[in-house]
């Protein structure tokens, strides 16, 4: 056994050059099919982890993968706004422990500016349901209006530390002709990376909002709220929540909400009476299984890239195979040697599959070698364009997985040389016919 | 040395009887050799015109091929009653080979390549410490044995070249010294000189039976060259052991 490994490796040495571009080959191929595996496993786990703890989102009337999208994803925008009646209905409601407001449609320099209220940071999870973390500083207080709560993108990117100024534009982009300058925000907390959308969001209270579209609009009427809301206080459960509100938060109208249940299982019943909420056409959306659809959706593309991947996958193995047979003819005088001191057609046979073994074998840690070069070279570049977080662990069981079935596919494929030279050095025995 | 053929007590060490090859059940014989008896120690000179059926004797000699009819014993053991891998264990334990041409693996080194049997044969590792001094016991003997015929065959300034940087003299005598390692019973040349220069032709026939008479192995010599026979001890003409030759050549 040590003889005939010993006997391969030897002679893939000898023919280093030609084998060295197979083993190239096979390399680059494997490394392309383990990064597109794992680029879409971790987009899948990247977009999951995004909102583990929300139990149902909430939108205006429409698509559920569009409202899952833009109020976790940051992608696009909301069509129509909900009333915060609804908000604050939805919120006084048994089933729910926790409802967090959002209000988009603002920006700073390209991110966006969300509103929201302080509770998001207590409430809202990422990943395996962990909290958000600050790096300096802390969330808004409840009396708080023009402070800003910026992820870790954006301190990073904008230079922004504690007491950073934040000027915010109507609408999304960098270039914004309308600006609120009037009502510039204070940076009072900066969130630890997570490596999901959040990173990339600029979040200050639903009051600041409102303020400034009020100064904007040069309604500085504060008086007409309290009796807008229409509840009592005292028995309110969002007591806490609202305030934190002066009251102009009645003026906001709100993009989406994220729900947090008392209990998960009431997630269907409580979705049907969000759909069925007799006010306002909204729509309530199940992330896991909203994420499903989206999944679904993009799983033609992920399955037609897997294809072509796979298919590089066996071209390189074909060159494996074209190498290995063109050298056959002049390996015949070697093998009638190796027969006559002894070695079996069986050991000629193993050579030649261990051979391609070997070259498989030392083509998929190539692969992998470079797919973690590519990974650390590529992990900032996608975890800031497209807040894909990638891991840089072990190969998952998943691609160990493909590993070995690359391998075995090599093993099959050497099994076409050495199935011809096995014939090849029966007939010839010691003494080749050339 | 035992010179005589007919010496009653001792078994031969190739004993054909009654053999007959054909490749295809529905050609002609390709061999029908009648008897072929080689004792121990004795050197066979078997000379014929290429396509005379050599290389099919000597596949036969080496199991690879097997009669349709009759018998091949080598060392008393009938090769019949012999599985494919027993004949092949058989052949690297007893049988050492030297070729016209290309007898060198060419990624392995020269001592590497003539220990090659050894890597195959516990038997022929074995047996080369029984050449080599018997005091020393290094892990290393086959090569240190390998090392030792290199030299008796003049090969030592060479030993460190690669294998294809040899002249064809020089790959002969390395080739000669691997079929040599390990003292086998039985060494088969097939044409060995007929690369050769006549002067490096004697010179490797000298150097090769002064091996031989050390280890005391039989030498099967297959040559066209009706030259060498002067140097062995039984001559035989394939066509006149083949009984159906006569009718082939015409």
């Amino acid at each position: 056994m040590r003889t005939l490994l010993q006997l391969a490796l030897k002679s893939l040495l000898n023919r280093k050059f030609t084998l060295g571009l197979t083993w190239l080959s096979i390399g680059l191929s494997v490394m392309l099919l383990l990064g597109v595996e794992r680029l879409r496993s971790e987009a899948r786990e990247s977009f999951a982890s995004t909102a583990s703890g929300t139990d149902l989102i909430v939108g205006a009337r429409g698509s559920p993968t569009q409202i899952l999208l833009f109020s976790v994803f940051n992608l696009g925008f909301p069509t129509k706004n909900i009333d915060f009646n609804t908000y604050v209905e939805l919120a006084q409601l048994d089933a729910t422990d926790w409802v967090i407001p959002l209000a988009m449609g603002d920006s700073h320099r390209g991110y966006r500016v969300v509103g929201t209220a302080t509770h998001y940071f207590e409430h809202f999870r990422i990943r395996n349901r962990e909290p958000l973390i600050f790096n300096q500083g802390s969330a808004f207080g409840l009396d708080q209006t023009f402070d800003a709560v910026i992820g870790a993108e954006v301190a990073r990117k904008l230079n922004y530390s504690i007491g950073s100024e934040i000027i915010v534009a109507h609408g999304t982009g960098d270039i914004s002709f309308i600006e609120h300058d009037e009502h510039p925000f204070t940076v009072t907390g900066i969130l630890e990376p997570t490596g999901t959308p959040v990173d990339q969001l600029i979040l200050v209270p639903l009051d600041g909002i409102a303020e400034m579209h009020h100064g904007f609009y040069g309604e500085d009427d504060h008086g007409h709220h309290h009796h807008h809301h229409g509840h009592d206080h005292a028995h309110d459960p969002l007591t806490g929540v609202l305030d934190g509100h002066n009251g102009n938060t009645g003026e906001v109208s709100l993009s989406a909400l994220l729900i947090g249940l008392e209990n998960r299982a009431a997630a269907l019943s409580v979705q049907r009476y969000i759909n069925e909420f007799p006010d306002e056409a909204l729509t309530a959306v199940l992330p896991g299984l909203a994420l499903q659809d989206l999944w679904s959706i993009l799983g033609v593309i992920e399955n037609t890239l897997l294809l072509i991947t796979g298919f590089v996958v066996i071209v390189g193995l074909f060159g494996m195979l074209t190498t290995l047979l063109t050298s056959l003819n002049e390996r015949r005088r070697e093998m009638a040697i190796l027969r006559s001191v002894g070695a079996r057609p069986s050991t000629i046979f193993s050579l030649l599959v261990g051979e391609a073994c070997i070259i498989t074998v030392a083509g998929n840690a190539l692969g992998l070698a470079l797919l973690y070069l590519g990974l650390m070279m590529g992990q900032p570049i996608l975890q800031s364009h497209m807040g894909i977080y990638l891991h840089l662990g072990l190969p998952s069981a998943h691609e160990w997985g493909l590993i070995g079935l690359i391998t075995l596919l090599g093993l099959g494929i050497g099994i076409i040389p050495a199935w011809r030279i096995y014939r090849l050095s029966l007939a010839d025995g010691v003494t080749p016919k050339l | 040395m035992v010179k005589n053929p007919r010496a009653p007590k001792v078994n031969p060490i190739i004993s054909i009887s009654d053999l007959q090859f054909r490749y295809h059940p529905d050609s002609e014989l390709i061999l029908n050799i009648d008897s072929l008896v080689v004792q121990p120690g004795q050197s066979l000179f078997i000379q014929g015109p290429s396509g005379s059926g050599k290389t099919t004797l000597l596949n036969l000699l080496a199991g690879v091929l097997v009669p349709v009819q009759g018998e091949i014993s080598l060392l008393s053991t009938q090769l019949s009653t012999l599985s494919a891998s027993e004949r092949d264990a058989f052949r690297s334990n007893h049988i050492g080979f030297i070729f016209q041409l290309f007898n060198l693996i060419p990624y392995l080194s020269v001592i590497e390549n003539v220990t090659l049997p050894c890597q195959f044969s516990q038997r022929r590792a074995g047996r080369t410490q029984s050449r080599t001094e018997s005091q020393s016991k290094s892990k290393a003997l086959p090569q240190r044995e390998a090392i030792r015929i290199l030299t008796h065959l003049e090969m030592e300034p060479f030993i460190h070249r690669s294998v294809t940087e040899l002249s064809v003299g020089q790959q002969q005598r390395v080739a000669a010294a691997r079929a040599l390692i390990g003292s086998p019973e039985l060494i088969i040349a097939d044409e060995p000189t007929s690369s050769l220069d006549a002067h490096q032709r004697d010179r490797f026939i000298e150097l090769l039976f002064g091996e031989i008479r050390q280890t005391g192995s039989t030498l099967i010599f297959v040559s066209h060259d009706a030259a060498l026979a002067k140097h062995f001890d039984q001559v035989v003409n394939i066509n006149e052991l083949n009984r159906d030759s006569a009718l082939k050549s015409q």
